[in-house]
């Protein structure tokens, strides 16, 4: 495995030990880097080690007592924590040493996911937090993906992380209580990731989000709703290659299917088939479903429609009310969707006007699926949107009025 | 560590009452609570500001709104959760009340 791959797969792990020990996310991240850097070094000419976990989370850890004891401010600290360490890590014990002593340690990725997805913190906060820990992204990859300023993200990291600090944000998994609330907020920042990487067609975040969503099954593997994530960003992204044609948006009919990832698609389907053993009936579980029957032909618009139903009751969101008047469409006609559609209040969601436009087109009603489609492009996000829409309107009849 | 708890009411739902609702007490008889205080309405209050080398006092308190301080709760938990645990016990008696949750800084 290339030297890259290695820090990639393991990063995330030795963070989340180290802040165990040290409870302060920013110095087991400078101590973390200063071991991968080590590693970056010796590696290639030693061989990596037998535990490469082991290894990297005991020179950190070295390094990060180093760096505890060049704080003056901290001198009390320091002793605390010598004493601490004492019994367990040593003073001067060498890596190699420590390799046995690490080799069952615990994985404590859980606990660091949820500590950055506490709800003390900001959302855009968790989601940067949550990329940077566990993600093993730099700052600038993260300012670089959700367009901000390097200084942007750099601050909005640091008060996360100095807050996560200060404030005692509690590194552990939540008791039983508060588990479905919290998990909800985990499965959130990474479902936002996807999304954000998926409408502004984001390969990395899509990826990322995909690998983060692996790493929570593998942790909560009866946990049906963290199944379903992970089987609706599959069978989502399996079609990614098919999903745009010359820069342009290509709708699901009109997708060419040779082009979607087989493997992915039944790996998403298996997990979601899991999901549903398990009982899961969360909102995770019935998008997954949608997007399964979505991909059969021909579709079920009967039981799409269902489970759209179910879903609106469960989250009340409009869109996805938008959604199940989509799928209306195709059983009671177009005017019936168009009914129900506006009376939703999505006068500023650029999906409202392109679904508009489309069932207006359908009715024959071409002047006012014109308007709907010049919405629609204004409010547009990217460029295979905008070509999409474009080449929509212009299937429309002339108008006189232009 | 030790957290301060800043119970702010709304002028209108929540008046100070004179007694103390016993139900509270039993919260703030709690020993994680290591202190707490009630404050009288903000009619009572005085600002206090330097101008130019002069003392300036204003009548009333020093954010003018809706919502006023109320009352101080410090408290002694393991982490924010803990903390928060406190709130949601406050929260279930007095749903009106917004309460701001202040790491207190700690010199040892």
């Amino acid at each position: 495995m290339a030297i890259d791959e290695v820090f990639r797969e393991q990063w995330g792990r030795v963070l989340a030990t180290l802040v165990g020990v040290f409870g302060d996310i920013e110095l087991a991240e400078d101590a973390a880097q200063e071991a991968f850097a080590v590693a970056a070094d010796r590696w290639p000419k030693e061989g990596e080690p037998a535990n490469p976990t082991g290894w990297l989370v005991a020179t950190a850890r070295n390094r990060a007592v180093d760096r505890i004891r060049r704080r003056q401010a901290l001198t009390r600290k320091t002793e605390q924590l010598g004493r601490e360490l004492a019994g367990t890590a040593g003073e001067a014990m060498s890596a190699e040493e420590a390799v046995d002593e690490t080799s069952s340690l615990p994985d404590e990725r859980l606990e660091l996911i949820f500590a950055c997805c506490h709800p003390a913190l900001a959302l855009d906060a968790q989601v940067a937090l949550t990329l940077r820990t566990l993600g093993g992204l730099s700052t600038e990859e993260i300012a670089r993906a959700f367009l901000v300023p390097f200084e942007t993200m750099s601050k909005r990291l640091t008060r996360a992380k100095h807050k996560v600090r200060d404030a005692a944000i509690p590194f552990a998994v939540p008791p039983d209580h508060q588990l479905p609330e919290r998990l909800d907020a985990v499965l959130a920042v990474v479902y936002l990731i996807f999304n954000e990487g998926w409408s502004g067609e984001r390969k990395d975040l899509t990826e990322e989000a995909i690998r983060l969503g692996r790493v929570l099954a593998a942790l909560m593997p009866d946990e049906s709703e963290v199944l379903a994530l992970l089987a609706l960003m599959l069978l989502n992204d399996a079609r990614r290659q098919a999903r745009l044609r010359d820069g342009e948006l290509v709708l699901l009919d009109e997708q060419d299917r040779s082009l979607w990832d087989e493997r992915q698609l039944a790996e998403g389907r298996r997990l979601l088939a899991r999901a549903v053993a398990l009982r899961g009936d969360g909102p995770y579980v019935l998008q997954a479903a949608i997007v399964d029957l979505h991909l059969e032909e021909p579709r079920d618009w009967e039981q799409i429609v269902a489970l759209y139903g179910v879903l609106a009751q469960l989250t009340g969101s409009p869109i996805v009310k938008m959604n199940r008047a989509i799928a209306m469409a195709e059983i009671d006609g177009p005017a019936a969707a168009l009914a129900e559609l506006d009376s939703l209040p999505l006068e500023d969601y650029r999906y409202f006007h392109s679904t508009r436009a489309e069932l207006l087109r359908r009715l024959g009603n071409d002047r006012a699926a014109r308007r709907a489609y010049t919405r629609a492009i204004e409010l547009a996000q990217t460029d295979p949107e905008r070509l999409f829409l474009a080449g929509r309107l212009a299937t429309l009849r002339p108008s006189a009025s232009g | 560590m030790k957290y301060a708890l800043l119970i702010h009411g709304s002028n209108a739902a929540d008046g100070p009452e004179r007694d103390l609702d016993p139900k509270i007490a039993a919260v703030l008889d709690r020993p994680s609570v290591a202190g707490w205080t009630r404050l009288q309405g903000i009619g009572a209050a005085t600002t206090v500001r330097r101008q130019d080398g002069r003392r300036l006092l204003t009548d009333g308190p020093f954010v003018e709104s809706k919502e006023y301080l109320a009352g101080l709760i410090v408290v002694d938990a393991a982490d924010l959760d803990g903390a928060l645990a406190i709130v949601e016990e406050l929260q279930d008696l007095r749903p009106n009340v917004v309460i701001e949750i202040r790491p207190v800084l700690e010199t040892d």
